[in-house]
């Protein structure tokens, strides 16, 4: 079993239901993974006896987390090492992902904004920049998660029920109307889950 | 405080068990079957090992009510009696037992009752032999139950004359906490602390103004114009009364219960717990607890946060039963304890 530390605060959020719907698409079974919400980073030294449990019962613990960016006071490097310093040397990390792709600074919803279909609905992502460009600096912008759900909530397709649950996280990910995990800049991701959850 | 430390080996399905950190108050809680029982059976052995028939009274706590060898032999990790049981306690009220299985070996057997029977009897018959030490000294007591497969119903026990027990200790079993409930308060209302019961009593009820036994009936003065059986006050009243006055009959002793949280509302929970905090620091009874539930967790949580009840030395672990049958106590300190509960994190 694995468990899968993510830094979102419960199952209803884009981040969780995203890496559900990815573990789906990789043919991962359920019963081989338990996804932990953490509610932030400062909260994960608050999960030493999960993670604890889970090395005596013989299984990974594996964290996912937002690289951030050196302007949040972090970034990359800065987070791997803060996290990686987070237990006592006996509390076993397995191993370690910072979204958006493992290498580089930014969040999950960079990773995000890869998987949209930028062509397809080339209009939207038009007219988004045009919006974030005449709002200029009186106003948040841009705003990378305005953006994303707004793309989600503006198409036309959906239902009401569906555009109500996208405030529960429920972006339809696996609809290849909106999004695309075939993209390279997802590999990482997938190597690392396929690698770690079993 | 009895015992800052405990631990185990060999005893039924236990190999090995270390617990560190002990507070006055503990909560135990975890998977069905990966132990928790076991742990207070073997806490409970070890406060009274003067006792040679505490082994079969631990196995009656699981309706294993028989004398036979291969019940006894349920005490034993991998029903082998080979895995010596061995439970030892650091704190005030150091000791360290050994709990051996005495099996159709006559050679083995030196007791007065053996040397008067011809040998074919004698080499039938089987027992438990406890050996222990209490405080620094090194000075070896043992005591011991042999039992004749012919008599069914009794055993012979041989006490060490030179040990006298100081220590007082209760369990109470899963489902089963008005036992002896009358002869508790019996007790209390002679020593003159009937007043501390009704105290503790207020804090679940507050209109209760005293209480009383007549003809082994509890009765309480709710300010009618008589006063009521216990019992109409309904099952959360009674539940806590009974822990409470077990609390109190285990004064500065300890105090085993059972899967606490067995049949009790939720909405009785923070009540229940005001009620052992306050009595188990007034009282100096360790108290050693087990519980499923989750809701029972989430009040300990809310009630350490009152005020008075914080400076409570409560330790709360989660046990997990490792593939090689070590059992392990994770101890959640108060903050990751109040962050498990809001994350809704199991705790079964």
């Amino acid at each position: 079993m694995t468990r899968i530390f993510i830094e979102a605060k419960h199952k209803n959020t884009t981040e969780s239901v995203f890496i559900t719907t990815l573990l789906k698409y990789l043919g991962i079974e359920a019963s081989s993974f338990e996804i932990c919400w953490v509610d932030g980073k400062d909260n994960l030294i608050k999960n030493e006896v999960k993670f604890r449990e889970n090395t005596l019962m013989g299984g990974r613990n594996i964290i996912i987390f937002d690289a951030d960016t050196p302007s949040t006071g972090c970034g990359y490097t800065a987070t791997r090492e803060r996290i990686l310093s987070t237990f006592p040397d006996d509390v076993i990390i397995d191993d370690l992902y910072l979204f958006p792709h493992n290498h580089d600074d930014g969040i999950f919803e960079n990773l995000l904004e890869d998987l949209a279909l930028k062509d397809v609905h080339s209009k939207f992502f038009d007219c988004f920049n045009d919006y974030e460009l005449c709002l200029g600096d009186k106003y948040v912008s841009p705003d990378l998660k305005g953006k994303l759900h707004t793309y989600m909530s503006a198409q036309k397709s959906l239902s009401n029920t569906q555009r109500k649950a996208l405030g529960s996280g429920q972006c339809l990910f696996d609809d290849k109307r909106f999004w695309n995990f075939d993209v390279v800049e997802l590999q990482p991701l997938k190597d690392f889950l396929a690698a770690n959850v079993r | 405080m009895n015992f800052s430390k405990i631990s185990i080996e060999n005893f039924r399905g236990i190999r090995t068990c270390n617990i560190k950190d002990l507070g006055l108050v503990n909560v135990f809680f975890g998977k069905n079957n990966c132990g928790k029982s076991s742990l207070l059976e073997a806490i409970f052995l070890m406060t009274g090992p003067s006792n040679p028939t505490l082994p079969i009274l631990v196995n009656n706590l699981r309706q294993l009510v028989s004398f036979r060898e291969e019940d006894i032999l349920t005490d034993f990790y991998g029903l082998n009696s080979e895995n010596i049981i061995r439970i030892q306690g650091d704190g005030q009220n150091k000791r360290d037992v050994c709990v051996t299985m005495i099996k159709s070996h006559t050679s083995q057997v030196i007791l007065d009752q053996l040397s008067q029977i011809n040998s074919e009897q004698s080499g039938k018959r089987y027992g438990l032999k406890l050996e222990y030490r209490v405080g620094e000294s090194e000075h070896l007591y043992h005591t011991e139950l042999i039992i004749d497969p012919k008599e069914e119903t009794s055993a012979h026990a041989k006490t060490d004359k030179a040990y006298n027990e100081t220590l007082h200790a209760e369990y109470i079993p899963s489902g089963n906490v008005m036992l002896h409930a009358d002869e508790k308060l019996a007790q209390i209302i002679v020593d003159k602390r009937e007043s501390e019961i009704v105290e503790a009593l207020k804090l679940v009820e507050p209109r209760i103004k005293d209480i009383v036994l007549i003809n082994k009936k509890i009765m309480v003065d709710i300010g009618l114009e008589s006063r009521l059986p216990i019992n109409v006050l309904g099952d959360g009243v009674r539940k806590v009364l009974s822990i409470l006055l077990a609390i109190h009959s285990a004064k500065g002793g300890s105090l085993m219960i059972d899967e606490i949280d067995n049949g009790l509302h939720y909405s009785i929970m923070p009540a229940l717990w005001n009620v052992i905090l306050h009595s188990c620091k007034t009282q100096d009874t360790q108290l050693f607890v087990s519980t499923h539930s989750a809701d029972f967790v989430e009040a300990l949580v809310d009630v350490m946060s009152q005020e008075g009840l914080a400076d409570t030395n409560v330790s709360a672990y989660k046990l997990v039963k490792k593939y090689d049958d070590e059992l392990v106590a994770l101890r959640y300190d108060k903050e990751k304890l109040t962050y498990a509960i809001n994350q809704e994190m199991e705790v079964r």
